[in-house]
């Protein structure tokens, strides 16, 4: 209930901030040569797909990060996030299992525009550390392992104010845990980004 | 000399000179604009300006009017932007294909690549049970792969680590020689083998494949992409000109498709840079080959092959702009003769592309230069000692000491971080054929060489990489790791300033690391070569 008035605030808030965007004249990737860098923060929640959705179905985390712009829509983005995932009340013993993972991700984003409402799309590739106590393997588990992970989403993001924007996204996730249990899902995220270096 | 012969002669240095004239008048043109874009004036504009393009089409003149962005859409960065002519009719004034972006050409190309062997699987290959029609694709499979993710498959070695990559190639140059440079390729390559892996197979997406397919394509497809530019005379007339488009064809089909489509493959316009790289090396080898098969200490498993192989280098390293990818690259290619095969999938016994992808040098003086690079690598081994794959990122130091006019030494050293390596396995066999294993990995290189002459006389090389597999045994997840190591000594006489001899020794070893109860294995291969080496140049 609090996310979902937390969503509508920043979307009353965007929805408010409108009429001053068509005096914005320096949006992220508009100076050729500048760098634009910007910050972000964001919270996310994610459905489980596969076979890890049974006795972990759902997961809430965060990410923060750093984009630097390259003339005049690209930008290679560095992220470093948490996510903690629920488990399943139909699982036996449920309080016992717990998966959560550290996230270091990074890649490229386009953009198709640069002016006001910007859409991208994106990739990103990189580690997740993995701390588990489950029964995904044949056995019981109970370790922390390095996997490979990435992401492919689009998401928009929207100046408001200034400097300050907020973004939203979704994407794919296929991070590596086992053969029969990868930690495939859908993610979506929602955060604000504050941009730096001009 | 009689008079037919002379009028032979005389006929062919008309030609030449037919051929060579408007050549440097163009070269010498290209200069000119050359220097104005470095003053950072539109070249054509400052023409225009100047009055010396005094013949302008309607398109020309639309994209003068608009300061660019006019009636076309040539890229400010295209090779082909400095090379218009002056002296051709208003009418004929021609922007190459390539000169342009065409999004959608090459989506719809990465489409037809990606229909063209699903359908053949679909329809036309037969299928002893239909059960395994692997083409047989539906929303349900579809899901069934987005929800599952990634795993690794069991095709043999030379469909994972050859045919998938020049799969990628493909896909790359659909957008390479569509206008799209080196990095805007590289997604369509990314891209199309994603496709391919979710939606148009049964099984579940193959990392290994994606790997493969997208990011040694990427390689293998710039690779082919310049060299099939250097066979491409887009100056040559007559049956020179067919077997110009037919080599490049051959090697680049997109690029053949994109010519055809276009009308290209007949029209006489200027070359691309890519055609006449500064420097161009080749050597072929003819020889035999000596190994040991199984890798025990005894050495009685010994196979002899003949082998042909072609090593090529594009671009000198010391020379180029570092900051545009594979300027500068190697490619080689080995395949096996004359010899009572085991496998038949191991005729094609090595591949090998290696280009950076940005550089800069640390010291460039005459007698002695340092450069660093991020390579991008891959290596295709296979052999009845072992398989090697590679696809990497590798950070290299290279250095060149002079001595004299034409001998150097060249030191070398190379850090992987291997995306996809894929290593003997001992106790893994798949139902499909794979008897290897993948896995990320490290190694390293550090070599250095002996040249005179243009030949390299004398090398020592040595390489060590791990690669951490997890490919199931018997049902059970387990994770394995693989020590790898290869030693080589060479040395070569040159008779001639076109022929010489090699002779190189070499040990490959590994130690292979498995959980209990199953035992660790080491196997060491020795392999002898001689061989007769050609240089064409």
């Amino acid at each position: 209930m609090r996310l979902s008035a937390a969503i509508l605030l920043i979307l009353a808030s965007v929805a408010h901030a409108q009429p001053a965007m068509g005096q914005q004249t320096e949006l992220p990737g508009e100076n050729p040569g500048v760098l634009n860098s910007f910050v972000s923060a964001q919270g996310f929640y994610t459905r489980a797909l596969g076979n890890l959705a049974a006795p972990f179905p759902s997961a809430a985390g965060g990410y923060v990060g750093y984009g630097i712009f390259y003339p005049d829509r690209y930008v290679l983005m560095l992220q470093a996030g948490y996510s903690s995932y629920r488990t399943s009340d139909d699982v036996p013993h449920s309080s016992d299992l717990s998966l959560s993972a550290i996230h270091l991700m990074g890649g490229p984003r386009y953009y198709f525009t640069t002016d006001g409402l910007m859409p991208f799309v994106f990739l990103h590739v990189g580690l997740n550390i993995v701390q588990e106590k489950s029964m995904l393997a044949h056995d019981a588990v109970d370790r922390t392992s390095g996997q490979f992970a990435w992401q492919l989403g689009f998401g928009l993001m929207l100046v408001i104010v200034g400097d300050f924007g907020v973004e939203l996204n979704a994407k794919y996730n296929s991070h590596f845990l086992y053969h029969e249990a990868m930690m495939t899902g859908f993610e979506y995220g929602l955060g604000l980004t504050w941009t730096v270096g001009r | 000399m009689t008079s037919s012969a002379f009028r032979r002669r005389r006929a062919g240095v008309v030609f030449l000179f037919a051929l060579t004239f408007p050549m440097l008048h163009l070269h010498s043109h290209a200069a000119v604009l050359t220097a104005e874009k470095r003053s950072n004036q539109d070249p054509l504009v400052s023409l225009a300006q100047s009055g010396r393009l005094t013949v302008l089409s309607s398109q020309v003149s639309g994209l003068l009017a608009s300061g660019g962005g006019g009636a076309f859409t040539l890229h400010p960065e295209s090779p082909y932007s400095m090379m218009v002519r002056q002296d051709i009719p208003a009418d004929t004034i021609y922007i190459p294909w390539e000169a342009k972006k065409r999004f959608w050409v090459a989506a719809g190309e990465v489409g037809i690549l990606l229909f063209i062997p699903w359908a053949l699987a679909r329809w036309v290959r037969s299928w002893e049970d239909p059960a395994d029609n692997w083409a047989k694709v539906t929303p349900d499979t579809w899901w069934r792969n987005i929800s599952m993710g990634w795993e690794y498959d069991g095709d043999n070695f030379l469909t994972n680590q050859f045919s998938h990559p020049f799969h990628g190639a493909l896909f790359f140059n659909a957008a390479r020689t569509n206008g799209y440079n080196f990095w805007e390729s590289a997604p369509f390559a990314l891209s199309g083998s994603m496709l391919w892996e979710y939606f148009g197979e049964t099984f579940r997406p193959a990392f290994n494949d994606w790997i493969a397919t997208g990011v040694t394509g990427i390689n293998f497809g710039e690779a082919l992409y310049r060299l099939s530019s250097m066979i491409t005379d887009n100056t040559a007339r007559g049956s020179e000109r067919v077997w110009s488009e037919i080599g490049g064809t051959l090697i680049n089909p997109v690029r053949g498709f994109n010519r055809l489509i276009s009308g290209e493959m007949g029209r006489v316009f200027p070359n691309p840079p890519e055609h006449s790289p500064k420097y161009f090396a080749s050597v072929f080898r003819f020889g035999l080959r000596s190994l040991d098969a199984d890798g025990n200490v005894d050495v009685k498993d010994v196979i002899n092959q003949g082998f042909v192989s072609l090593d090529l280098i594009y671009g000198n390293p010391f020379d180029v702009d570092l900051s545009t990818p594979f300027s500068s690259f190697r490619f080689g290619a080995a395949v096996a003769l004359f010899n009572k095969q085991r496998d038949s999938l191991q005729v094609l016994n090595r591949v090998q592309s290696k280009g950076h992808l940005w550089g800069f040098k640390l010291q460039n003086d005459r007698d002695t230069k340092h450069l660093l690079t991020l390579m991008l690598s891959y290596d295709y081994i296979n052999n009845p000692a072992f398989e090697f794959g590679n696809t990497s990122l590798a950070a290299q130091w290279l250095a060149m000491f002079r001595y004299g006019e034409e001998s150097a030494f060249i030191p070398e050293v190379q850090l992987h971080a291997i995306l996809m390596g894929s290593t003997p396995n001992d106790y893994y066999v798949d139902p499909e054929g794979r008897n290897y294993d993948f896995g990320p990995g490290v190694a390293t290189t550090v070599s250095g060489s002996l040249r005179a002459s243009g030949w390299t006389v004398g090398s020592l090389s040595y390489v060590s990489g791990w690669i951490w597999t997890m490919s199931p045994v018997d049902g059970e997840e387990f994770s394995s790791h693989h020590h790898f190591h290869y030693l080589r000594l060479q040395g070569a006489y040159p008779f001639s300033s076109r022929w010489a001899i090699e002779a190189s020794l070499g040990l490959y070893w590994r130690e292979s690391y498995y959980p209990a109860p199953l035992a660790d294995i080491k196997a060491k291969n020795p392999i002898v070569h001689l061989v007769v080496l050609y240089n064409p140049w």
